[in-house]
């Protein structure tokens, strides 16, 4: 493994996203980015409200919700996501 | 609810306590029913001990100054098979259209009764202590119903599980309401079985839908074949059930929206419990014009591709005329995907149970039954993380 390569590898982290693993470039996840895992194009309907919330993440508090535009860091893997759309009754 | 003698006479919600059998009638007469009594030929009989009820609005008035009674039955007699000394007469007389009696009873206390809890249990005591003598087990504290025969009275008969808890003041903050329930799927469903057990004065239920197969699994109690098989619409046969307990359920077996919406003007609260984006959307609005207080409750239910179990969150958003905002926030006016797995007809009735429940507290939060330390207007519970979030 080169030292290039090694280095890429280091910035890799694993989340998961309503129980599917996803690797992410970077510490700093976005509302955007898992909604458009769990839902992909779901942004573009703004009649959409996504509930999402997290566990794990890497400081304390652990747990938590995120909205629009927010972001949580998260652990090298382990942090994981739920992203639902609230419809039926 | 205007008239609520168990709730607001002392003596006859202890008489209620005792678990005696009673009935006010429409005339304004206290029944006692299934008291024992000793026949002439020495077995056990069971008869209805009648007196008037002489009534301040819905509180007794004391001491009781009619002493006299009347029995429906046989007459009680004593060991030795006469009528007992206080029954003064035998004759069959109407005292109302459906009330006809057979005995006339006379025994005077000096002092008068204190009230009707006096006057019941000293009357029922002494007939009841001669069929005692032939079977000790035999008593007129049955637990049985009680029933009020008054078109202000909310239920079939009567809740003593409020006046057993004294807790019916607290609940009597409901009993002016008039409640619309929108959409009778699983969560509406279960909004009629809570608040069916409520005193509010009427509840309107509005759904289009047929009670079908699939509903049958989300809703309380147990539909039957034959129940299934008669096609009904969800309100007609919801309607049918609750009314068993509940007066005054309405059923309009068709949907609301901005087109018929007039209908929900004036009503005490409204549970939004229906699907449909832009159509719930619109009716939102005109709610809010309406100036009413409502609620919406929504369910979210994922299956991940190729993943065996299901992520679910529940939630309810409040609407009042002093926060509007936080609902739009928080309620999806999307389209309803039919391919997503709560439509793949996942039992998931417990999720339905558990939105109803949440829309109810907030509900009986708002009217002051329940205290609020920190008023919300949303709730939302993660179940696969198990938390529950306020705003």
């Amino acid at each position: 493994m080169s030292d290039e390569e090694e280095a890429e590898h280091d910035q890799d982290f694993e989340i998961v996203v309503n129980t599917k693993s996803h690797q992410i470039r970077n510490e700093s996840v976005s509302y955007e980015q898992v909604v458009e895992f769990a839902y992909p194009g779901g942004l573009a309907n703004p009649d959409f409200i996504f509930a999402v919330d997290y566990e794990k993440a890497k400081e304390p508090p652990h747990d938590g919700t995120l909205v629009a535009g927010q972001h949580v860091e998260v652990k090298r893997n382990g942090t994981e996501f739920s992203v639902i759309r609230s419809v039926r009754s | 609810m205007s008239f609520d003698p168990f709730g607001r006479s002392r003596d006859l919600a202890a008489l209620a306590r005792d678990g005696y059998e009673l009935e006010i009638t429409q005339g304004g007469h206290l029944l006692v029913k299934s008291v024992p009594l000793r026949t002439a030929d020495g077995r056990v009989d069971h008869g209805t001990f009648v007196t008037k009820l002489a009534m301040n609005g819905d509180v007794t008035v004391n001491p009781v100054q009619d002493h006299a009674a009347r029995f429906i039955g046989s007459a009680p007699c004593d060991s030795s098979g006469n009528p007992l000394r206080f029954v003064t007469g035998t004759s069959t007389e109407q005292l109302e259209p459906n009330l006809v009696v057979d005995h006339s009873m006379s025994s005077k206390p000096d002092p008068p009764y204190a009230d009707y809890h006096h006057k019941v249990t000293a009357y029922v005591g002494l007939i009841e202590a001669q069929a005692k003598v032939i079977d000790p087990n035999v008593t007129a504290r049955t637990g049985g119903p009680c029933l009020v025969q008054s078109d202000d009275w909310p239920f079939e008969y009567v809740d003593t599980a409020s006046g057993r808890a004294g807790i019916g003041a607290i609940s009597a903050k409901l009993s002016d309401q008039t409640v619309a329930i929108v959409g009778l799927g699983g969560t509406g469903s279960y909004l009629l079985d809570l608040v069916a057990k409520c005193p509010v004065a009427t509840i309107h239920l509005f759904d289009g839908d047929q009670f079908s197969t699939h509903n049958a699994f989300r809703a309380p109690g147990a539909a039957s074949l034959e129940q299934l098989r008669t096609g009904s619409f969800k309100v007609d046969y919801l309607r049918s059930i609750y009314a068993n307990m509940k007066r005054n359920i309405v059923a309009h077996p068709y949907d609301v929206s901005v087109a018929n919406a007039e209908e929900l003007r004036g009503m005490s609260f409204v549970f939004l419990a229906m699907e449909g984006g832009a159509v719930k959307r619109e009716l939102v609005a005109t709610l809010e014009q309406m100036g009413l207080t409502f609620v919406d409750c929504s369910v979210g239910v994922v299956k991940p591709e190729g993943s065996d179990v299901l992520l679910a969150t529940v939630q309810v958003a409040a609407s009042t005329p002093d926060n509007r905002d936080l609902l739009h926030a928080k309620v999806d006016f999307g389209a309803v995907n039919d391919d997503d797995p709560y439509a793949e007809n996942i039992q998931v009735a417990e999720l339905n149970a558990l939105n109803a429940t949440m829309a109810v507290l907030w509900w009986k939060r708002h009217a002051g039954v329940y205290h609020s330390s920190a008023p919300s207007h949303y709730q939302r519970i993660n179940v696969a993380f198990n938390r529950m979030l306020s705003e």
